[in-house]
């Protein structure tokens, strides 16, 4: 297994070791760690590795590969991370983990399980919000929510209510073009990225709500979510354009026939988007058990 | 004479059936040693058994504390020898010395006092006089799994009746009593007197035998030998099933019939409350029927009045005559349901409007001292209209004048978290002063009336009496200083609070600007959920005392510390990864050589490669002991070493960051060792709450904990009286009770496995038994009354939990109201 894990700020090292700490309880072995960096230095790369390494000593078996993104374009190069990230994974399970987020000890083997038993490409898991406030010294969980609400695909392509670090891919399953984040795409990549892989392959949801991880929210704006009012401000006009570009994906993603069947469809319809699926879908939305959750 | 009615309880000779058997063969057995005796009946209740004692008795006195029953008694049994008198049982009003022999039987159950009752007794008997008392034996009485008797508040067992009746007589002769439904075999005595009869045989036909009278059966054992006779005991042959069906019966029947008097009380109350009800009711409906009478009679004449006059214009214009009321009424009555309708519908609608009416002069009078009050916030200045009327768009589209607008507030808007203008918090006000809400008045009436005069916020970052000091024109203004801070102080850039800072805050957020919000009421509405923060000042003053109590401020001192693992039968593979992660962090903190750790098995030998962790010291197993018995033996070992400064109680299914023991030293060390550390659980903390800036939390976990000599000498280790759960939470509390602290460290992670089990009855088991046993011990009544009914719902018996010694000086932070958090919960 593959875990990419994209860190921008060589300063958030104190957050990254939460998240490192989490992958090395994983039960899941063998597993592989693809850190990858945007634009560090030398220095700033030695002594992340060097922050990590009592960490990696708790378990040799977990593997951590540091991949550092030179390239000067984009600035913000969020999604050419994970495509990095991606290139550089070679096991078949891959999931995607944020420095600043964790994943419950049993939650990958319980995913790959799901994998293996369903034979769907991937499968998702419930990840539950903690509010945190984050100082130099200490990270203070203050609230829990459940933000993160759906019942199944149709809700996904309705709403994304899956945050990056609540499924893994089983790659032998899925094709290797849809494997790759739009880098056109700074917010929403990772959505876009789901709108694309489960139109076109089988999706499980069936661990909708076991928790297998924590989103942080955090209280010092470095949450590329909405969150702040001065986020809103600051950031709404390239909001509004990345909501643009997933509504045109919804209109361009074509729904495969195994996806239109797994959902109960009857009869396939090959020029059926994503957007046709959400209008059938509200269409009948009084009849939801006969199309939705898979 | 009526018998008493049976209360579910008290024998009357109402009762018949097995309670009968027990009271008469006890007044029998009596009966005998009263003869020609002054005698005290306590607790004589209906008066029965007193009265079959005044038989033989020189004279008998019945003592009841109920006036009914002595009422009933002495109008019952009026006998030369016999009187009832009222009186309690701990204070006899009899007396001293002036019985010959006591008679008390199924009292003591009833109260606590026993001692006090029986100093009574000895009070009141003669030098040689006796006592013959009974009472249930509560371990077959009362067995666990049978419905208790409601009314016995405090039962004895055998040993325990014996020891009291020990303490207040030097001879002491126990008879034991049970009902039977068998067959009696019993030797002829040629002298007697070994065996007595007595026997029922009518209503007024008590006859007293030696032996078996009237026997169906006569047995013989023969033989050769004089020694055969002895070999033959007498003996009693018992149906049991057929003798305790009857008898739990009976005590269901006791407690349905107490569930009864319970009802009856109730529907009793509610019966006097309907009387008075319906008395007012029909009080106003008589008043207004005679209005109303009154009102008819009065327009009845008026339309004769005017039937007469259209007669007579008829008369004048030759038209026909128009149909009048009593036409009216007698066309409808030669349709009786119609007229019948007409009388349904005539007095709904007379009744309703005297409802109404009654109704809207009180609404009169309540709306008017609003608007008083309203006038009064108005005046004041701390109402603003526009900022309310945003909160209430549809209020607004009505254009309500101010005062309006003010009453709204105060009628609908307060009790639904509205603010009255943009700083005061009425939802904030009332959680934070409690007793605002008990005297019924409404926060900002309250606010305006008493609270600003006494220094109370009206939120979280406005101090009245600071901004008044700090600013001395506030004062001369005689304007209040919430009500300044909006008019002038707000557009002033003023400070309303030491640590809040509106040039800062609108410097640090320039996107508050565009808001148009007043920085303070930016602050309260979407800065502090979003955790920005008020001042700089704020920043500073929380960063020193987060540094401080995260022991940042100080170099970290060279420590030993022992770190203590008990193990239960746990895998070897979790338990290899959890030493080995000790190892790592005790390198990363540079003491490695000189700390230790010991383990303890309290299962089977736990399988590791000892080799690998050289400086592990195993302590000889002695069984499952226990969890906090298990740690308990590990400090005793690792504090024999004088050098060892800190034990490190560690769960050997976790693993500890590399960073964390030295995280968990630092905030010890910055508390100068006078409070217990825990560490924090990852990735799934506990949800307990606790203090962000100062990290103080109601207890700590043992999971992870680290507890420094200091305390462990002032306060030992754990409560053995613990098995497993809760010792953890007893050991907080007492560290807080011997003027400890307890804290949580959130730079030290460990990793603490969650799983999700299915329902374990054993493990329930333990949980409610550590849970009644932290109640007993911290005064948690309900709490363990509520485990105790867990335990029945789910068949557990926790009969035999032991009973420990109260804990007499309880810190404020016990608390039982959040089950078993034992704390707030964030989440």
């Amino acid at each position: 297994m593959d875990v990419i894990v994209r860190l921008h700020d060589p300063k958030r090292l104190a957050e990254l070791k939460r998240a490192i700490f989490s992958l090395v309880t994983q039960g899941y072995r063998p597993l592989t760690i693809n850190l990858v960096t945007q634009r560090f230095s030398r220095g700033e790369t030695e002594a992340v590795v060097a922050g990590l390494r009592p960490l990696l000593n708790l378990d040799p078996d977990v593997k951590l590969d540091v991949w550092n993104f030179a390239a000067e374009e984009p600035e913000d190069a969020r999604s050419a991370l994970l495509n990095f990230g991606i290139e550089s994974s070679k096991g078949r399970y891959l999931a995607i983990l944020d420095y600043d987020d964790v994943i419950y000890h049993d939650g990958y083997a319980r995913l790959i399980r799901e994998l293996q038993e369903s034979g769907c490409a991937i499968a998702f898991g419930k990840v539950v919000m903690k509010f945190v406030d984050v100082f130099q010294d200490a990270i203070i969980c203050q609230r829990q929510q459940n933000r993160f609400k759906g019942d199944g695909l149709v809700d996904l392509f309705i709403d994304n209510f899956c945050p990056i670090h609540s499924f893994v891919i089983d790659r032998e399953r899925v094709d290797n073009e849809v494997m790759s984040f739009d880098e056109k795409l700074d917010k929403l990549e990772d959505y876009d990225f789901l709108i694309r892989i489960c139109a076109t392959h089988l999706s499980s949801f069936k661990l909708k709500d076991t928790v297998v991880g924590e989103y942080y929210a955090k209280n010092d704006g470095s949450n590329t979510i909405m969150l702040s009012s001065a986020a809103r401000v600051t950031h709404l006009a390239a909001w509004t354009r990345a909501r643009e570009a997933i509504e045109r994906r919804r209109r361009s993603a074509l729904v495969s026939r195994e996806v239109q069947a797994a959902l109960g469809l009857q009869t396939f319809d090959p020029q059926m988007s994503v957007r046709n699926l959400i209008d059938a879908w509200s269409a009948v939305s009084n009849k939801r058990s006969n199309i939705g959750a898979i | 004479m009526k018998a008493l009615g049976f209360t579910g309880e008290r024998f009357t000779s109402a009762i018949e059936g097995q309670i009968e058997f027990e009271h008469i063969h006890r007044y029998l057995m009596a009966r005998d040693l009263c003869r020609g005796k002054d005698v005290a009946d306590i607790a004589s209740g209906e008066g029965y058994g007193a009265a079959l004692l005044s038989q033989v008795a020189k004279s008998v006195i019945g003592v009841e504390i109920d006036h009914g029953s002595v009422a009933h008694a002495t109008q019952s049994y009026p006998y030369p020898n016999l009187k009832f008198v009222q009186g309690d049982a701990r204070k006899l009003p009899i007396p001293s010395a002036s019985i010959d022999i006591v008679v008390s039987f199924e009292t003591l159950e009833h109260f606590f006092e026993h001692d006090e009752f029986l100093s009574e007794v000895v009070r009141i008997l003669r030098p040689d006089g006796s006592l013959l008392i009974s009472t249930p034996d509560r371990d077959v009485y009362s067995p666990s799994g049978r419905p208790a008797n409601p009314f016995h508040v405090h039962e004895l067992s055998r040993p325990e009746f014996l020891e009291l009746l020990d303490r207040h007589f030097s001879e002491v002769k126990v008879f034991r009593q049970r009902p039977l439904l068998g067959s009696v075999i019993a030797a002829e005595q040629s002298r007697g007197a070994n065996l007595i009869t007595y026997e029922k045989r009518g209503d007024d036909h008590l006859e007293q035998s030696s032996g078996v009278p009237r026997a169906l059966y006569s047995i013989i054992y023969a033989g050769k030998s004089s020694l055969l006779q002895s070999e033959v005991a007498s003996s009693i042959y018992i149906d049991t099933d057929r003798v305790d069906l009857p008898a739990l019966q009976v005590a269901e029947a006791r407690a349905e019939a107490a569930a009864a008097r319970a009802e009856v009380a109730v529907a009793r109350g509610e019966t006097v409350t309907a009387q008075l009800q319906y008395e007012e009711v029909k009080r106003q409906t008589d008043e207004h029927v005679r209005a109303l009478s009154e009102e008819l009679r009065k327009r009845q004449k008026r339309i004769r009045d005017l039937e007469r006059r259209i007669a007579q214009l008829s008369e004048q214009t030759r038209l026909d005559r128009g149909i009048g009321i009593d036409d009216l009424v007698a066309v409808l009555k030669k349709h009786p349901l119609l007229y019948k309708a007409s009388r349904v519908f005539w007095w709904t609608i007379t009744l309703q409007l005297k409802r109404r009416l009654v109704e809207r002069t009180r609404l009169k009078l309540e709306f008017e001292k609003t608007r008083q009050q309203a006038r009064k916030i108005v005046a004041a200045k701390l109402f603003d209209q526009q900022s309310y009327l945003r909160q209430q768009p549809k209020l607004a589209k009505t254009k309500p004048s101010e005062l309006d607008a003010a009453v709204h507030y105060l009628t609908i808007g307060s009790k639904k978290g509205k603010r009255p203008n943009a700083l005061f918090d009425p939802k904030w006000y009332a959680a934070t002063y409690p007793e605002v809400m008990a005297s019924g008045m409404e926060p900002l009436v309250h606010y305006l009336q008493r609270g600003s005069g006494e220094g109370r916020k009206p939120n979280l970052f406005f101090d009245p009496k600071w901004y008044a000091s700090e600013y001395p024109d506030v004062i001369e203004s005689g304007m209040e200083p919430l009500a300044h801070y909006l008019t002038f102080g707000s557009a002033e850039r003023r400070k309303p609070d030491p640590l809040f800072d509106p040039t800062w805050y609108l410097a640090e957020y320039p996107d508050v600007n565009k808001t148009g919000l007043d920085p303070l009421a930016h602050y309260l509405a979407h800065g502090f959920p979003e955790g920005r923060a008020p001042s700089l000042e704020w920043i500073k003053s929380n960063n020193e005392k987060r540094a401080k109590a995260l022991g940042l401020t100080q170099s970290l001192r060279s420590a030993k510390i022992a770190v203590g693992i008990v193990t239960y039968n746990n895998p070897p593979e979790d338990l290899t990864r959890c030493l080995n992660s000790v190892h790592i962090a005790l390198r990363e903190l540079g003491e490695e050589g000189e700390s230790a750790v010991f383990l303890i098995d309290n299962g089977d030998p736990s399988a590791v490669d000892i080799s690998q962790f050289p400086f592990l010291t195993r302590l000889d197993p002695v069984g499952n002991v226990g969890f906090g018995a298990g740690h308990n033996r590990l400090m005793r070992a690792a504090f024999t070493d004088s050098k060892t400064n800190y034990y490190l109680a560690l769960n050997p299914d976790g693993m500890l960051e590399p960073g964390a023991i030295s995280a968990l030293l630092r905030m010890a060390q910055g508390a100068s060792d006078g409070a217990l550390v825990e560490g924090v659980q990852f990735p799934v903390e506990h949800p307990k709450t606790y203090d962000p800036i100062e990290f103080d939390t109601p207890w700590a976990s043992g999971a992870c904990l680290l507890i420094p000599r200091r305390i462990y000498q002032s306060i030992g280790g754990f409560d053995e009286s613990f098995f497993m759960y809760c010792e953890d939470v007893d050991l907080s509390w007492r560290a807080y009770a011997a003027g400890f602290r307890v804290k949580i460290c959130p730079r030290a992670l460990f990793f603490h496995p969650t799983h999700d089990r299915s329902f374990d009855l054993q493990v329930h088991a333990r949980f409610l038994a550590a849970g009644i046993t932290l109640s007993r011990k911290w005064g948690g009544n309900q709490f363990e009354k509520s485990l105790m009914e867990q335990g029945a719902k789910h068949g557990i018996d926790l009969s035999r939990i032991p009973q420990v010694e109260p804990v007499s000086e309880v810190p404020s932070v016990v608390t039982f109201d959040h089950g078993f958090h034992f704390a707030r919960a964030r989440w």
